[in-house]
């Protein structure tokens, strides 16, 4: 990416945080009494104007992941090998910003595929096609794109990696074998295992497949094997699309504010100290007819707690749910819901456990965005 | 010809107070200086990092000099005093609490002593100024900010 383009983007992340702010005085002006009676008009059109506008930013800073995939036929076509490319999906539109930090790791990843396609000779050998085949594919859902890597080359000798695994002690024998191929296949990226120990044909591949989810991690995203159809494995990704304003849940909790995604809480309960139940010395409640975890706020924010607040004959809670799983989230106060706007930590904090951003509200205060997925 | 191409070329480093010792950063590498505002909390993170604060309407994370470099949290210097160094390192943008400003210098980077700076005990100092009878640690920002990434 050119430098122009840097610029640009700097410009649009000014223009974007003034659009937040906008909106944020505008919800401030909604609470105000005298606007209640006799500005409605004004506040509805000013409501339409900003709603727009923050639509139109956010369409400009999308770009098509053309943008990456273009590069790739340069690629194929400079490799010495024949190499078929299927690309799928180049129209999905990802953030500007997202775009610059993925195109290296892509990059790189798709040539470490197309090394791994072997010499003609060999594939006819083997009884492969002489040619070899190298497929990108991307589509969207909900509120993610998904981008799959696939090559025809080596593949990953499954009795042969057991073998290694067992040998090398990163997983005793009766554990390998409850678990699945796929879960095989993705001891290969865990950080304390390093791949020349356990497969020395394609372990440069894998190499490269470990530092692209190392980045695409920290960009909140992720990556893992999976069997395809043809019985290969392939690389998966999975990108956050950034919904910079999404709807949250406030609470307070050691005197901070925090803001819970609404897409996560299910409702949010009083109850009294007497509905709280201990199985395996941990707490627990019933809902909906399920004993559901109880935790405390402090202990997931790794807060300390002042031992003499307990004397409460109610508290609040939130009922969070991450995917199947529910918990109650044991917070202070309950506060009020609110359209916020997403901020990411940065690139020093943006790993941060159970912290998924930012957020800054009415008078400037910074509350920060909980990560409850990992809570049950 | 480009400052990294002559090491003869002068440059300006802003210094200033960490407990009893004065340290100082190159001048291009610091955005703005700030008195502090609210700093809000992280949790889950280490002690160096104070947390986080809202620059215009930016996130900004603040990261307190004397807990990663080692030095005593001696209180010789005011609250109203403590000042925030707003940096961009390769497009990092983060902020440093320091006790208290020193001031601007400038001198040649042949001026920095960079043979004995293990006796700093530090990773993140490259070299060090002397003053007379003062000693001013040259602090790494660039290696710093790196290395932090990769730590937190």
């Amino acid at each position: 990416m050119n430098k122009k383009n840097d610029l640009d983007l700097e410009n649009l992340d000014q223009i974007m945080d003034l659009v937040g702010e906008l909106l944020i005085n505008k919800s401030r002006l909604e609470t105000l009494e005298t606007f209640r009676e006799e500005g409605k008009d004004v506040l509805s059109q000013l409501d339409r104007i900003t709603a727009e506008l923050h639509d139109k930013v956010m369409k400009v800073r999308m770009v098509s992941l053309t943008n990456i995939f273009q590069e790739f036929d340069e690629i194929i076509e400079n490799n010495e090998k024949e190499i078929n490319l299927v690309l799928e999906g180049q129209e999905i539109k990802v953030d500007r910003a997202m775009i610059n930090k993925l195109a290296d790791p892509l990059t790189n990843l798709l040539k470490s595929l197309t090394n791994n396609i072997e010499k003609e000779e060999i594939r006819k050998n083997m009884g492969k096609d002489r040619k070899g085949k190298v497929s990108v594919r991307a589509h969207k859902t909900g509120n993610e794109v998904i981008i799959e890597f696939e090559d025809d080359g080596k593949q990953i000798n499954l009795d042969e990696l057991e073998e290694k695994i067992v040998i090398n002690n990163f997983v005793s024998k009766e554990e390998l074998k409850k678990m699945s191929i796929e879960e095989k296949y993705n001891l290969l990226l865990k950080d304390n295992i390093s791949a020349e120990k356990l497969l020395d044909d394609i372990d440069k591949k894998i190499t490269e497949i470990k530092k692209a989810k190392e980045i695409i991690e920290r960009l909140n995203g992720k990556l893992y094997l999976e069997l395809s159809e043809n019985q290969n494995f392939k690389i998966v990704i999975t990108i956050p699309l950034k919904f910079a304003i999404t709807e949250a849940l406030m609470v307070k909790i050691d005197g901070d504010l925090f803001a819970i995604p609404l897409e996560m809480v299910s409702e949010t309960k009083r109850i009294s100290n007497s509905e709280i139940k201990k199985v395996k010395n941990k707490d627990v409640i019933n809902y909906r007819e399920n004993t559901i975890p109880l935790i405390d706020s402090y202990d997931f924010l790794d807060f300390k707690k002042q031992e003499n607040e307990s004397s409460d004959s109610e508290i609040e809670v939130v009922i969070v749910n991450s995917g199947k799983k529910s918990a109650a989230l044991r917070v202070d106060e309950l506060l009020n819901q609110q359209d916020i706007v997403v901020k990411s930590l940065g690139d020093l904090l943006s790993s941060t456990k159970n912290i998924a951003g930012a957020t800054i509200i009415g008078d400037g205060e910074i509350a920060l965005i909980m990560d409850v997925r990992d809570i049950a | 010809m480009s400052e990294t191409d002559n090491n003869f070329a002068k440059k300006q480093y802003i210094t200033f107070s960490l407990g009893q010792e004065r340290y100082g950063i190159e001048l291009k590498e610091g955005k703005e200086i700030l008195l502090p505002p609210e700093i809000t909390r992280v949790p889950h993170t280490p002690k160096y990092v104070k947390g986080v604060i809202n620059l215009r309407g930016g996130v900004i994370t603040v990261l307190d000099f004397k807990d990663i470099l080692g030095i005593d949290n001696d209180a010789i210097y005011n609250e109203e005093d403590k000042r925030i160094i707003i940096t961009n390192i390769a497009g990092i943008v983060s902020g440093f609490m320091v006790d208290q400003m020193q001031g601007i210098l400038t001198f040649s980077s042949e001026d920095i002593e960079t043979e004995n700076k293990n006796e700093m005990n530090s990773e993140f100092i490259k070299g060090i100024y002397t003053e007379g009878s003062e000693v001013i640690p040259i602090i790494d920002l660039k290696r710093l900010i790196s290395s932090r990434k990769e730590a937190i």
